[in-house]
């Protein structure tokens, strides 16, 4: 056989090899096709199935990029490689703030790893949040956010079955749009954004409501779909969170000034939003599931069975109580028997352990021997009962403070009454007035403001403890108290939040130190041991400083009963002192509140005129009646140092009298008259007199 | 554009540059000389070895300056005919391809798309055309030794050198070729990637001035465009309806309103501005603290990047560039400053303001200084300034000098002094505030705890526009440089080395050039954990790379023979081209013009490298066998 002819029949059975090999390379690999209206589709050989019950094909995962695809083939399987090297060359380009061959290297790592989720997550970040805030221009930074947004929503074309994706866009439009340090400016941005939004409506193109979409789409997916949030975040959380978008439309509906209507209707929205959250499915962590807008019914429940375990064993619980309060200690009976506002820290804790103690659970009632033998078996069906219902209740509670669920509740019903619409209008128009300079519609509308708030916490009292609530009232109070100062007043006397600043101060943990120093201070006097009562009342003092500076409108008699407190204790204080024959100090720590007392007070005031009319006397040549006004001007002085003993102390004060102190000596010595000794002022002269 | 390495002018670079290859080429030269004496030395007894060394030395001078261009020429034809049968048209259909697809892998919805298109064009031609260079010249040589057609050429009357040279020639010639078809095609690929054209939105035109009647005609207008590749553009339209689509992404478009019958109609055209060639004329930065002390750098606000240095608001520091050549002839209507700034914040501020910075120029001479410009800072965009040529500060700062009663200089004083009337209040630039072409610009930042920061390229005067065509020829010259010294290496290693172990050798040059920046630092000592010695044992005992080893013998032997293999790698690094500073893609793509000393002073570079491969390939070809 010639060496041809081998070659042809070696080709030959090459080729009957490779015919051979095809059938099965048929069953194992031919491609699935679709439906069409004319032939019905193939579901494609083993593998083609494999992918498809598996959820592997590429359809399953989203759009195929024919680009994407040629990158893949064209790094001849090295795409991990590549992608590592472009990642970190992205880094480079990042350091070097070379934004646009970021953008051209990230394009580049998605389409060679287009699956790969944490890259669209991490990078999607990346722009939105790090590379943003490089930039100067507030501008330029929402272009970079809504870079990284726009990279989050190809990221979804290739990956249309992954939540993670779609709730990222949901929070970045959300959160990040409008909770930046910016948030006023993107959000206005966001709503003149033709390129983003397209042709949603103008009265659609809120941040917050367009996040809540994309919470939306999630939820959808993965009640849809066979698909989870694969380890990222808590369910409950992530529930929560299409919700609280609408709750933070609703409050950035009214911090951009639109009240009425709008702001109830977005108000209601989110109370039905809370309340359908409330009603979903949540998993937990061991299993179960729970509802968290059930545990009224469960506590009722619970209420229920405790009463049929109580009609099976009558006068049981009362006696179990009866003992267990005979074991109290008696410093555990005195905490309990002290009023709550009155009571030290250290009894805070031993109330609560005597609380719990007495509290009688239901396996003692069972396992007591006064149980009817007859009503075991049923007793302890029900404390089974009573065991899994309290388990319930004990995670369901847990995963309501993980979302704050009674809180946003209550916020969300409390927001749409109608006092609470008006107090924030006023609020709103208040502070529009202010930073125009309209000082008179200012003052109107904080008013206003104000006797809406009261009227809500008096129909709300839990909303005296809300922290929103106390920030809310505390920032009115301190656009109220700059209108007022502008116009040189204090708050009025029949201010509206006075019983909310009483109230304020009242909770404050550092009550408990002035009322404990105060003993002490009070005690000390008693005994006669001026210096320690003197000591203790610089500390009770020093705390009310601290309540001051948390509660700054006190200083303008936000509430009058608490800042004549503060003055009563101030006059203590220096009447000690006095008694000790010590002057009082020159930093003397509540020189400020002081002196605005002072400057309000009308004899202060009555004085200021006496020593003017004795000034234009003296301008006249009239030196007798000068001389009557200056005598005048200082018994009036006197009165008001008597008034605020401190004042004394006060350098800028002396200084000020010294002054005319010292003009009324030139007038006297003009009508060649001594100073009297017994001079009405003379501790100012003794004082500042010398410098 | 960030520039990190400084350009030096070629007249300070020619006689370093020159000094220092004449050096190389003399220590090489002797170096050579003695090895290849020794080696005969060796096989031939020491007076026939001499003798031998100094015939081939004496011949060698006739080969290298008797070359008959006839001859070359014959050669070279013959390379490139050989190359055209190896298909060397294959790269070219490749490219083809490459930009056949590339719109899939651009975005022209990019910030800057110009340099995207750019880096593309310019990174794809010198990867196919430097894989096209090292296949062909590692592989010719040796394949005709192979298949003994070079026998058939050296019994003919050629000398090794006509041989080396032709080879050399014929490849660059057909590489050149290519980069020019190339080359064009990219320029077509560019403008046509980019070309778009927007409509105007008739609805969103609003009036600009209020009372204004747009239906009335003939008042301004602003407005909006449609979205075309990821963008729109603001429309500002005069009274005429001329106007144009403001910059966006580098460009913006002429729009002209026309009636056509009882329509309105908005013809928009191309982009422009986008395919520039900026001339600037960069100055020398120096800094000023607080105190007005000179600093070498400003503030670090602790950037990872350390390119840019910080300018204290509110304060006395500044940063002061020095130009030279500013003179009516250069600029004669007016001076046109750009600029890129960083910012930093301390504090958040007024965030709708950017932070405010002020422009002085000053006289070196006399210590004039005017306030030029107070501006908003934008970051990470060229900040254009037009400073007329007479200008009328509010504030002027001078030199005061107090004299003595002898008329000797006591004391000099900076005085800043708001204009009044008996001080001039309209200034020159070029008579009173340059000296025979020099002027400092003093940039300050005016607001308190904010920082500019700034780098020497920050700032710049463009003095005019060069053509864009010519400088993306430019930057193609820049990869035509890279291929000659790939086929140089390619040729000179496969004169002695096997075809294969010829292109390894030319690769490991490729890859040294590319990183002899790199390799030099290394050489110096100046990147953490040392040597490789060092290095290795850091590695093996998981020790960090800024952590001083313990002291003792291991470490001493270990850094000694570092010591002494970091001069070798020094050697072999100066001795490699640096292919890297041949890459202008930079320049083409941020639209800067590729100064004449950038050309001359590569070119030189890449011609010296060339001279000196083709010498050496000649000296090895010469000793082997078949070319006796």
């Amino acid at each position: 056989m010639t060496s041809r002819r081998r070659s042809f029949i070696r080709k030959i059975v090459y080729l009957v090899i490779i015919a051979l090999f095809l059938p099965l390379l048929y069953w194992l690999g031919h491609p699935a096709t679709l439906d069409t209206e004319t032939d019905k589709g193939s579901p494609g050989g083993m593998l083609a199935q494999q992918r498809t019950d598996q959820k592997l094909d590429q359809v399953y995962l989203g759009k195929i990029d024919p680009t994407s695809e040629t990158l893949k083939l064209a790094t001849l399987g090295m795409r991990g490689i590549a992608a590592n090297i472009l990642w970190t060359k992205g880094i480079e380009y990042q350091k070097k703030k070379d934004w646009t061959n970021l953008s051209a290297t990230l394009n580049q790592i998605v389409k060679l790893q287009p699956n790969f989720i944490d890259v669209w997550r991490h990078q999607g970040w990346n722009l939105s949040y790090n590379c943003s805030a490089e930039f100067d221009d507030y501008r330029e930074r929402y272009h970079w956010v809504i870079k990284g947004i726009d990279f989050l929503k190809l990221g979804t074309t290739y990956n249309q079955r992954e939540p993670r994706l779609l709730r990222d866009i949901g929070w970045f439009i959300g959160w990040k749009i409008g909770r930046a340090d910016e948030h006023e400016q993107f959000r206005l941005l966001f709503k003149e954004d033709d390129d983003f939004n397209g042709a949603r409506p103008q009265n659609e193109r809120d941040n917050w409501l367009v996040g809540k979409q994309w919470f939306r789409k999630a939820e959808n997916l993965i009640d849809t779909e066979d698909v989870s949030l694969r380890g990222m975040k808590s369910p409950v959380v992530f529930r929560s969170q299409a919700a609280m978008c609408q709750m933070n439309c609703a409050d950035a509906t009214e911090k951009d000034g639109k009240f009425g209507e709008v702001a109830k209707r977005q108000w209601q929205q989110a109370a039905k939003d809370w309340s359908d959250f409330g009603r979903l499915p949540i998993p937990t962590t061991d299993g179960r599931t729970v509802h968290l807008g059930e545990v009224a019914r469960l506590h009722n429940d619970r209420r229920q069975l405790l009463k049929q375990l109580d009609d099976l064993a009558p006068g049981v619980r009362e006696n179990l109580f009866k003992e267990k309060e005979s074991r109290l200690t008696d410093e555990q009976r005195k905490a309990r028997n002290t009023p709550e506002h009155l009571r030290p820290p250290e009894q805070f804790a031993l109330a609560a352990e005597a609380e719990a103690f007495l509290e009688v659970e239901p396996h003692e009632i069972v396992r007591n021997h006064d149980m009817p033998r007859e009503n075991q078996a049923e007793a302890k069906n029900l404390l089974e009962k009573i065991t899994i219902l309290e388990s319930l209740i004990r995670i369901t509670e847990s995963y309501r403070g993980i979302v704050n669920y009674d809180y946003w509740k209550l916020r969300a019903e409390v927001e749409q009454e109608k006092g609470m619409l008006d107090a924030r209008k006023a609020t709103y128009a208040g502070n529009t007035a202010l930073s125009k300079g309209d000082l008179t519609t200012a003052m109107k509308e904080f008013a206003d403001a104000s006797a809406s708030w009261i009227a809500m916490l008096s129909k709300y009292p839990i909303l005296m403890t809300d922290r929103t609530t106390t920030d809310d009232i505390g920032d009115l109070l301190e656009s109220y108290g700059k209108a007022l100062d502008q116009r040189d007043q204090l708050f009025p006397s029949d201010f509206a939040l006075a019983e909310f600043v009483r109230m304020q101060v009242k909770e404050s943990p550092k009550t408990y130190q002035i009322r404990n120093s105060l003993q002490k201070a009070e005690e000390a006097e008693s005994e006669g041991d001026l210096a320690t009562a003197a000591t203790f009342y610089e500390k009770v003092l020093q705390v009310w400083r601290g309540i001051i500076a948390d509660l700054p409108s006190l200083e303008q008699r936000s509430d009058p009963a608490t800042a004549d407190v503060i003055l009563a204790m101030i006059r203590k204080y220096a009447d000690v002192l006095k008694k000790l024959d010590r002057p009082v100090p020159s930093d003397f720590i509540l020189h400020q509140f002081v002196r605005v007392q002072m400057e309000h007070d009308p004899e202060t005031r009555a004085a200021q005129l006496a020593i003017e009319r004795s000034e234009r006397a003296l301008d006249r040549g009239e030196l007798s009646a000068a001389r009557k006004d200056y005598e005048q001007g200082f018994a009036l002085w006197r009165r008001v140092l008597d008034r605020y003993p401190t004042l004394i102390a006060d350098g800028t004060l002396g200084e000020e009298l010294i002054e005319v102190i010292d003009q009324y000596r030139q007038l006297l010595k003009r009508q060649k008259v001594d100073m009297p000794k017994d001079f009405i002022l003379q501790d100012v002269l003794d004082r500042y007199g010398q410098r | 554009m960030v520039i990190e390495t400084e350009q030096i002018p070629f007249h300070e670079w020619i006689l370093w540059a020159s000094l220092n290859w004449l050096l190389v080429v003399a220590a090489l030269a002797v170096t050579g000389l003695f090895l290849s004496s020794l080696i005969a030395v060796v096989r031939h007894g020491p007076a026939r070895g001499l003798e031998l060394t100094f015939r081939v030395v004496g011949s060698s001078f006739a080969d290298l300056f008797c070359m008959s261009p006839r001859r070359v020429w014959a050669l070279t034809w013959l390379a490139i005919k050989d190359s055209l049968r190896r298909r060397v048209v294959i790269v070219f259909v490749l490219f083809l391809i490459l930009l056949l697809f590339a719109g899939w892998f651009l975005d022209p919805g990019s910030d800057h798309p110009l340099r995207l298109y750019i880096s593309f064009v310019l990174t794809s031609t010198s990867y196919l055309v430097l894989l096209l260079m090292l296949f062909l010249s590692a592989f010719s040589l040796p394949a005709d030794l192979k298949s003994k057609t070079l026998h058939t050429v050296v019994t003919k009357p050629v000398r090794p050198s006509e041989i080396v040279l032709g080879r050399m020639l014929g490849f660059i010639l057909l590489g050149t070729f290519l980069l020019v078809l190339m080359g064009a095609m990219s320029y077509v690929f560019v403008a046509r990637g980019l070309a778009h054209t927007h409509e105007v939105i008739p609805s969103s035109l609003k009036v600009v001035q209020p009372g204004d009647d747009a239906a009335k005609g003939d008042v301004p207008l602003k407005g909006k465009s449609t979205s075309v590749n990821n963008h729109r553009h603001d429309v500002a339209l005069d009274r005429k309806g001329r106007g144009r689509l403001e910059m966006t992404q580098d460009h913006f478009h002429r729009v002209i309103r026309r009636k056509q019958g009882d329509k309105t109609v908005y013809e928009v055209g191309q982009p422009e501005g986008m395919r520039i060639a900026r001339v600037p004329v960069y100055g020398k930065l120096r800094f000023m603290d607080s105190q007005r002390q000179e600093k070498e750098a400003g503030t670090n606000v602790g950037d990872e990047w350390s390119y840019r240095s910080y300018i204290e608001g509110g304060s006395l520091a500044a940063g002061v560039w020095s130009f030279e050549g500013v003179t009516p002839e250069q600029f004669p209507e007016r001076l046109q400053v750009e600029m890129t700034l960083g910012v930093f914040r301390t504090w958040k501020g007024d965030i709708e303001q950017g932070i405010a910075g002020v422009l002085l120029l000053r006289n070196p001479k006399t210590g004039l200084t005017v306030e030029a410009k107070i501006f908003p800072a934008r970051e990470f965009s060229t900040d254009v300034h037009q400073i007329a040529r007479k200008l009328t500060p509010e504030t002027v700062y001078y030199l005061k000098r107090e004299e003595d009663s002898d008329g000797l200089v006591k004391k000099v004083k900076y005085v800043r002094e708001e204009i009044t009337g008996h001080r001039k209040s309209q200034y020159d630039l070029f008579d009173d505030l340059t000296d025979d072409g020099r002027l400092e610009i003093w940039l300050q930042c005016l607001d308190p705890n904010q920082y500019l920061g700034v780098a020497q390229a920050d700032m710049y005067l463009r003095a005019r526009d060069a053509s864009f065509a010519l400088n993306f020829m430019k930057g193609y010259f820049g990869i035509w440089m890279q291929m000659v010294l790939v086929v140089g290496f390619g040729v000179m290693f496969s004169t002695f080395l096997s075809g294969s172990v010829a292109m390894i050798a030319t690769v490991g040059m490729l890859i040294g050039g590319f990183f002899r920046a790199f390799m030099i630092k290394l050489a110096m000592g100046e990147t953490y954990g040392g040597g490789p010695v060092e290095s290795f044992i850091r590695l093996l005992t998981q020790d960090n790379v800024v952590s001083d080893l313990p002291a003792g013998l291991r470490t001493t032997v270990a850094q000694t023979t570092d010591a002494v293999l970091q001069k070798g790698l020094l050697v072999v690094a100066k001795l490699l081209p640096p292919l890297r500073e041949f890459d202008c893609a930079g320049y083409v793509a941020y639209g800067f013009n590729i100064s004449a000393d950038w050309i001359a002073e590569q070119g030189l570079t890449t011609l010296s490298f060339a001279v000196a491969l083709f010498v050496v390939g000649y000296f090895f070809l010469k000793t082997r066998e078949v070319a006796k």
